[in-house]
């Protein structure tokens, strides 16, 4: 038990050491939402992907597949982007120039995405509801 | 007593990780992001914790069934090197198991669940393997008569083993060593999302399992791998990582409408569901191959 306890002990400082120092190399690194990169990921990722109308909005972006008129979620996770389809959404609402997305998904479960106007917004919200 | 080599091995690891990142600062081949380094770290540890529990289960199972074993086999260099072997094959069909059967994958995808590759993410254990079944398919070993102790110092040689193939710091070793051995350059593949790259390349130690059993895909430069999971993960939370699938998997149950419905949703592959619509490993490789035909066959493409 005791050698137990100390083995963690020693972990609990090699994980600290090891955070730290990536921390210090590379510092919090958080990828830039380009939306040219964005669609360039997400055609390497889902066949056909054709890109059409986007938009950066806060720490999400927004972005049309003209192949079949879907929309697509994209946030950057530290430095990689996360992305979802939007689809099946549990609510979404509106208020001034801000979109709030609930999603059924433990992991992602919720996007606030803040656009530069109202009419933005309003434009988005029409896109995304079902 | 018994000797574990992961143990022995931990201060190696953090010694080879702080390398790698001072490697890959100086050289920009590999990359690290400070959350998920924290998140595969976490994990590690929580392993241990958690692995308490699974060895009490390997030990307890291993036991009930060695007293039915066929044979008393000592532990020599031969019976070492039969054991280390044949341990590293039962490896490769519970690895392909966890990617094909969800209940196992529930477990495994925490090992999967970073976009990054690097030694950190070697680390990244999954913590509730107790709730698998996964020691089965260790069963054969212990009725075969290969001793507890040796059993799992083998098993533990494999786990050290695999910690050095989780790098971009290595690109191709010798043809010979990538012919029979699993590598850095085979293991990329593995933890790729590329639809060419799902569930491929399984080995443990020998990449020849993967071979013998069609498994195998080699790295292609012109289609570097993208890690992770064709879902990836909007968190570092050792937590949420650890029981994402298995909250996913219990809401399908809840919602499932007929037994053969909640046995696929258990027993089936990751993503299957009663009406096909979601997507399965084969389902991706299957609309990219329709994709790229319609592209040289110059149809448009759906």
């Amino acid at each position: 038990m005791t050698e137990l306890v100390l083995y963690l002990a020693g972990s609990v400082i090699g994980i600290a050491l090891m955070v730290g120092l990536n921390l210090l190399l590379f510092g919090r690194g958080v990828r830039a939402l380009d939306p040219a990169a964005l669609a360039e990921r997400l055609a390497l990722d889902h066949p056909g992907f054709r890109a059409g109308a986007s938009v950066v909005a806060g720490d999400a972006a927004l972005i049309e597949n003209l192949a079949d008129g879907a929309v697509w979620l994209v946030r950057a996770g530290g430095d990689k982007f996360v992305t979802r389809r939007v689809v099946g959404l549990k609510r979404l609402s509106r208020a001034g120039t801000s979109l709030d997305l609930r999603f059924a998904d433990f992991t992602f479960p919720r996007a606030r995405l803040c656009f530069a106007d109202e009419a933005t917004a309003r434009s988005w919200e029409a896109r995304l509801r079902p | 007593m018994t000797i574990n080599p992961t143990e022995w091995a931990t201060p190696a690891f953090i010694f080879l990780v702080v390398v790698e990142m001072l490697a890959a600062y100086a050289t920009g081949r590999g990359q690290f992001e400070a959350r998920d380094t924290f998140a595969s770290l976490m994990m590690g540890f929580l392993s241990v914790v958690m692995g308490t529990v699974a060895t009490l289960f390997f030990f307890g199972f291993g036991a009930f069934l060695y007293r039915y074993r066929i044979a008393d086999i000592a532990v020599t260099p031969f019976s070492f090197a039969v054991a280390f072997v044949a341990d590293d094959f039962f490896y490769y069909w519970w690895h392909r198991a966890s990617h094909r059967v969800r209940w196992l994958w529930a477990d495994h995808v925490q090992h999967h669940s970073s976009q990054h590759f690097n030694l950190s993410t070697a680390l990244r254990q999954p913590v509730t393997g107790a709730f698998t079944p996964g020691f089965v398919f260790r069963a054969p070993l212990f009725l075969l008569g290969f001793p507890l102790p040796l059993l799992a110092f083998v098993h533990g040689l494999n786990l050290v083993y695999q910690f050095w193939i989780h790098t971009e710091a290595v690109g191709r070793c010798p043809r010979w060593f990538e012919a029979v051995f699993n590598t850095p350059s085979h293991h990329r593949v593995h933890h790729a999302t590329n639809a060419d790259y799902l569930d491929r390349n399984y080995a443990g130690v020998f990449i020849l399992w993967d071979r013998l059993f069609g498994t195998f895909v080699a790295e292609d430069a012109a289609d570097p791998p993208r890690y992770g999971i064709v879902k990836n993960l909007a968190t570092f939370n050792p937590l949420r990582i650890a029981v994402h699938e298995w909250v996913g998997m219990a809401g399908d149950l809840v919602r499932a409408r007929s037994l053969r419905d909640a046995a696929g949703y258990v027993f089936g592959p990751p993503g299957w569901s009663p009406d096909g619509r979601s997507e399965t490993s084969e389902t991706i490789r299957e609309n990219w191959q329709r994709y790229r035909s319609a592209q040289l066959s110059g149809a448009p493409a759906e």
